[in-house]
């Protein structure tokens, strides 16, 4: 037995001599290496959001670019383009309902930020709720870029005309500066 | 007291305690000694490259993404063309907006003992806000009108503002206020939406 002692005592002193010189410092290499792996995966997580995030919003802006483009280039027209043919296009919608017309009135302003001109049009109608219906429905169907921003509607106490006070928008494209149009 | 005579070539002495006590050790060395083989084993660099690997990985793609999100980052429109945005988007949200179908829909939510005077739509923020006038025969009747739009998915916020006798005496009116959302409706006008200008023309 006695002769087991001294190998015994070798190995482990080479136990101990491998502890210290590679195994303690390669475990605490590997753990801070899983550590920082651990970071970067998080790391990489928030940056792939962010950066989805911004991608969204460069598509956005370049939709929204090419929607004004498209705009701009093909459903906004000059006044000379829009105004008259709006108009008579919102009084034909009436006279097809067979609704009466009472005194209109305008007033023009201008959308900056936009480089439109908005022509506002009060609109007092009188007739039946199927006729204010259905020149609404014209309205909705028109091609002209005329909005309808108000609708007061009055129906009447028992049967006969409704009244409908009805508030339009029409844009165009604001003149070039210096055209004295 | 004399000892007794002890004859033997070799003194006798109890060697099982410490030869247990040997093996023991010895086995517990051996067992430390494997248990420790397979660290090193396992701490070889050919072992861990894996994880060096991917780490590198890791950090190559962090360094990619932040890259990229300086790059998008750039300068974005400024405020002028957003706000143009806005109102691009908000005329084309008016000017597709249905008044048919919200007229179809107050037909359908009114009762019969209640009549529809006046409607006034507004915009608000971009979305639709609507005052009604109705003339109720009773005023349980009007207020059963704010919970019939209130149950309506496509009506919320729905508060009655005044009530008051008719003057004829017969009836009560009642002034009403609501959002207005429906699903087909177009929602709050957001200036990085796309395709914002599909539905006009």
């Amino acid at each position: 037995m006695s002769r087991l002692v001294r190998p015994a005592l070798l190995l482990l002193a080479a136990n101990v001599a491998i502890f210290l010189a590679f195994t303690l410092p390669q475990t605490l290499q590997e753990r801070s290496l899983a550590s920082r792996v651990a970071t970067l995966q998080s790391e990489a997580l928030r940056e792939r959001g962010q950066v989805e995030a911004l991608r969204r919003r460069a598509r956005a802006i370049q939709a929204n670019q090419s929607d004004a483009a498209r705009f701009f280039g093909e459903i906004a027209k000059s006044r000379q383009a829009t105004l008259l043919p709006a108009l008579a296009e919102v009084h034909q919608a009436a006279a097809a309902e067979g609704l009466h017309l009472g005194q209109e009135q305008y007033s023009r302003s201008d959308i900056k930020e936009t480089g439109l001109v908005r022509l506002r049009i009060t609109l007092p109608l009188r007739g039946s709720y199927g006729q204010l219906v259905g020149f609404l429905r014209r309205l909705e169907g028109s091609k002209s870029l005329v909005v309808v921003d108000t609708l007061g509607l009055t129906s009447p106490e028992s049967g006969g005309e409704a009244s409908l006070a009805i508030g339009l928008s029409a844009y165009f494209l604001a003149p070039p500066e210096g055209s004295g149009v | 007291m004399r000892r007794p005579a002890n004859l033997a070539s070799r003194p006798f002495g109890n060697e099982r305690l410490a030869a247990l006590l040997l093996v023991t050790g010895l086995l517990a060395l051996v067992a430390i000694t494997a248990q420790q083989a397979l660290l090193v084993r396992r701490l070889l660099p050919q072992r861990s490259a894996a994880r060096h690997t991917e780490a590198a990985a890791l950090e190559a793609e962090v360094a990619k993404l932040r890259s990229d999100g300086a790059t998008l980052r750039g300068p974005g429109p400024d405020k002028a063309t957003l706000a143009r945005f806005m109102s691009l988007k908000e005329i084309v949200d008016r000017r597709s907006f249905a008044w048919t179908a919200l007229l179809g829909r107050l037909e359908k939510t009114v009762p019969p003992s209640v009549r529809l005077v006046r409607v006034s739509p507004g915009w608000e923020n971009g979305r639709l806000r609507l005052g009604l006038r109705v003339l109720a025969q009773t005023s349980d009747a009007g207020f059963a009108l704010v919970q019939a739009l209130e149950d309506q998915p496509d009506f919320d916020e729905v508060y009655p503002i005044s009530k008051q006798v008719d003057p004829a005496g017969d009836a009560y009116l009642f002034e009403l206020t609501m959002l207005y959302l429906p699903s087909a409706a177009p929602a709050e006008p957001q200036p990085a939406t796309p395709d914002s200008a599909e539905d006009v023309g």
